[in-house]
C-alpha cells in the first residue's frame, strides 16, 4: 500500500486572462486542471494499480479550484484537499511552497508526492524543487519507469545528458509532464461519482500559517507593475502572384544580407 | 531572514556559471556575465562568478574573458573523480548556499537550464528569498517606497502580451533565472585577468539518490535554434507532412533552422525539440518566416523578439499578421514550390550539397 499525494493546480484554459490594476491575476473564462498535473496524477494512478494504496490530491486556490480536485476524482483520485483562503491571494511560488508543504505534512506522511513540472499560467516550475528542498525529500524529474522494492523507489530517469537508474528511500517527490505519459480518459461511472463527491477544504489557520507569511504580504517577490508590450512592426502586406511575392521575399533576404549564395 | 537594514551588507552581482555536459561553458552563463557586468558597473560593484567542474581549470579562461568578472570562485576535482562532473543538487546546493551566505551578493543570476532552475529554486527556498523565473530583462531602478538600486526583473506574463516588473525588495539576495539566448554574449576581453579562487569542499553529504547502474550517455537532440540567423517555422496551416518537407528544403537553401508550433509537432511533422514558444525555444533570429502559423500567444512568446517577421498564411485575419513586418496571404502549397524554384536561381545548390546534408 502506497500513500500518494498529487499536487494539482487549477489554471485558465487560455492565456487570455486579465489583470486588475494592482497586478493581480483575474481568472476569467474556462478553468482546467493544469496539463502537467494530469500527467502527475496518471503516474500516481499507475503506481496505485500495481501496489495498491490511496491517492490524495492537494490544491491551493480559490473556492472554485474544488472543480480541479473533483476532476481528479473522476480520473481516479481517492481524496481531495483544497487549501483555500482569501489571505492567500497574490502568493508567490515560495509562499505556495510553504503552504503546500505544511498541508503535505499535516495530511501525510506520504510515500510518494507527484507534481506537474510546471503550470501553464505561471510557468516558473519552482514549486516542486522548493517543496523538495523545504521538506528535505529528494526529487526525481524526467522519469520514465518506476518501481517500488522494499520501501525504496527505483526510477529510470534522464538527468542532464545521462540516462540513469536511481534508487531512493521513500518518501520521494516526482515530477511529470507531457513526455511522461498520456493521461487516461475518465470513465462515465467515475464522472457520475465525482458529481456527488466532496473535497475537504482547509484554511491558513487550520494549517497553522500566520497570515503575515501568506499572500502578497508574505511573498518575497512583489509585482511592481504590469505593462502591455507594444512592438512596432511594419505590418505590410505583399501583393502580387506567388512568383512576385516570392521574389519580393528573396529581395528582402538580399537587402538584409541574409541570402548566402 | 535579512531585514532592510542589511542592505549595505549585500552587494555585488553573482553569476552561477554552468559547465555544459562537462565540455563547454554554457552560452547562457556567458550572456549573464555580460549582463552582470552592466549592472555591476552601474552600481560600482563587483561581478562574482561561481562555478564547478571536473578539471574545472580548463574553463576559467573562457569565463574570465566574458563580462570581465572580478573574481571566479570554483570547485574542481581532478578526473576521474566525478564529484563535480555533473550537477548534483545534493552536493551543489549546500556549497552554493554557503558561498552566498559568506559573500552576500545582492543579486544572483542563473541561466534557466535544467541545473540552473533546480539550483535557483532550491537556493531561494534555503535562503528564504524571492526568485523570478525566465526574466527577459533586468534593470536597476529606484522606487519611492522600496528604496534605491532595486533589481527590476521583467518577466513576460500571459503569453508574452504583458510584461510583469518584479522586485524582491526586502530579502536577499534577489534571484532570477534567464533563458539562454535572451541577452547578447559579450565580446571576449582577452586581456582581462580575474582573481581566481579555488574553494575546498567540506566532506560531502551522504547522497539520498544513488545510482544502481553505470549511467549511459543520453544525447539530447541538439538544437541550433537559439543561434540561427534565419528560422523557417511551420504551423498547422502548412497542411501536410509533404508541404512541411518543403519547409526543410527551403531551410536548407537559406542555411536556416527549421522550427515548428506545438500543433505541427502533434501532427507528427516535426520533432518535439523544434517547438518555438512558451514550452519550447525562445528565439530571436534576424528573420523569422512563419508558414501557416496562426499566431497563438503560446507560440509568439517564443519568437516575437525576432528581427524581421514574415507571415505566410492563407488566413488574412490570423493574429500572426499583427506582429508581422510582412504578410504574404496565399496558399502555402503553391507558394512554397514557387519560392524554392525562384531561390534556385540565386543559391548554388551544388556547393550547398557539398557542405550541408540535404533533407530527404
Amino acid at each position: 500500500m502506497v500513500n500518494i499525494a498529487v499536487l494539482v493546480k487549477q489554471v485558465p484554459a487560455s492565456q487570455s486572462v486579465k489583470m486588475d490594476k494592482n497586478g493581480m491575476l483575474v481568472r476569467e473564462g474556462d478553468l482546467i486542471v493544469n496539463p502537467d498535473d494530469l500527467a502527475a496524477l496518471e503516474s500516481a494512478l499507475r503506481i496505485k494499480e500495481i501496489y495498491g494504496g490511496q491517492i490524495t490530491t492537494v490544491s491551493m486556490g480559490p473556492p472554485q479550484a474544488k472543480d480541479a480536485l473533483l476532476e481528479a476524482k473522476a480520473m481516479g483520485a481517492d481524496k481531495g484537499i483544497l487549501i483555500s483562503d482569501p489571505k492567500l491571494k497574490g502568493s508567490d511560488t515560495w509562499v505556495t511552497t510553504k503552504v503546500l508543504a505544511a498541508c503535505l505534512k499535516r495530511f501525510g506522511p506520504f510515500d510518494l508526492i507527484f507534481a506537474g513540472v510546471e503550470a501553464i499560467d505561471g510557468n516558473t516550475a519552482h514549486v516542486p524543487y522548493q517543496v523538495s528542498q523545504a521538506m528535505k525529500i529528494p526529487l526525481i524529474t524526467q522519469f520514465h519507469a518506476l518501481k517500488i522494492e522494499h520501501n525504496r523507489l527505483i526510477a529510470n530517469r534522464i538527468k542532464g545528458h545521462e540516462s540513469q537508474q536511481t534508487q531512493t528511500a521513500l518518501p520521494v517527490i516526482l515530477t511529470a509532464n507531457k513526455q511522461t505519459n498520456r493521461p487516461r480518459y475518465y470513465d462515465l461511472q467515475r464522472i457520475k461519482h465525482a458529481f456527488d463527491a466532496s473535497v475537504e477544504t482547509i484554511d491558513l489557520q487550520q494549517l497553522g500559517i500566520d497570515e503575515n507569511d501568506a499572500g502578497v504580504k508574505g511573498s518575497p517577490t512583489q509585482v511592481l507593475k504590469i505593462s502591455q508590450i507594444v512592438r512596432k512592426r511594419e505590418n505590410k502586406r505583399l501583393e502580387g502572384t506567388d512568383k512576385e511575392m516570392g521574389n519580393q521575399l528573396i529581395e528582402l533576404l538580399t537587402r538584409n544580407n541574409l541570402l548566402k549564395t | 531572514m535579512p531585514k532592510k537594514d542589511d542592505r549595505p551588507r549585500f552587494k555585488d552581482i553573482c553569476v552561477f556559471v554552468e559547465i555544459k555536459d562537462h565540455e563547454t561553458v554554457h552560452p547562457g552563463s556567458l550572456e549573464l556575465l555580460g549582463k552582470a557586468r552592466e549592472i555591476a558597473d552601474k552600481l560600482s560593484q563587483r561581478v562574482l562568478a561561481f562555478t564547478f567542474g571536473m578539471d574545472c581549470g580548463q574553463y576559467l579562461d573562457e569565463i574570465q574573458c566574458h563580462g570581465r568578472p572580478d573574481t571566479i570562485f570554483y570547485y574542481s576535482t581532478p578526473g576521474p573523480d566525478k564529484t563535480f562532473k555533473h550537477y548534483n543538487e545534493e552536493i551543489i546546493v549546500p556549497l552554493f548556499k554557503e558561498f552566498l551566505q559568506q559573500h552576500k551578493p545582492a543579486i544572483v543570476l542563473l541561466a534557466a537550464t535544467e541545473a540552473g532552475r533546480d539550483l535557483a529554486a532550491r537556493i531561494a527556498a534555503e535562503l528564504d528569498t524571492g526568485l523570478t523565473a525566465d526574466c527577459t530583462d533586468v534593470t536597476i531602478e529606484d522606487h519611492p517606497a522600496y528604496g534605491k538600486n532595486l533589481l527590476v526583473m521583467a518577466k513576460p506574463a500571459f503569453g508574452g502580451n504583458f510584461v510583469a516588473s518584479i522586485i524582491c525588495p526586502t530579502r536577499y539576495p534577489t534571484m532570477c533565472t534567464v533563458r539562454p539566448g535572451t541577452f547578447r554574449r559579450p565580446s571576449p576581453a582577452t586581456d582581462h585577468k580575474a582573481e581566481m579562487v579555488q574553494l575546498t569542499p567540506p566532506p560531502l553529504p551522504k547522497l539520498l539518490v544513488s545510482l544502481l547502474t553505470d549511467p549511459t550517455r543520453y544525447s539530447v537532440p541538439g538544437s541550433k535554434l537559439e543561434e540561427a540567423d534565419i528560422i523557417v517555422a511551420g504551423g498547422n496551416g502548412v497542411g501536410s507532412q509533404e508541404t512541411f518537407k518543403l519547409l526543410e528544403k527551403l531551410a536548407f537553401m537559406l542555411r536556416a533552422e527549421v522550427a515548428a508550433t506545438r500543433v505541427a509537432v502533434f501532427n507528427g511533422w516535426a520533432s518535439e525539440d523544434k517547438i518555438i514558444g512558451q514550452t519550447g525555444h525562445i528565439v530571436h533570429p534576424k528573420l523569422y518566416l512563419a508558414f501557416g502559423i496562426s499566431g497563438q500567444i503560446q507560440h509568439t512568446t517564443g519568437m516575437n523578439e525576432s528581427g524581421i517577421i514574415v507571415a505566410i498564411n492563407n488566413d488574412a485575419n490570423a493574429p500572426i499578421h499583427e506582429i508581422a513586418d510582412y504578410s504574404i496571404i496565399t496558399d502555402i502549397k503553391t507558394f512554397l514550390p514557387n519560392l524554392i524554384k525562384e531561390l534556385e536561381k540565386f543559391v548554388n545548390l551544388r556547393f550547398r550539397k557539398a557542405n550541408f546534408s540535404e533533407p530527404k
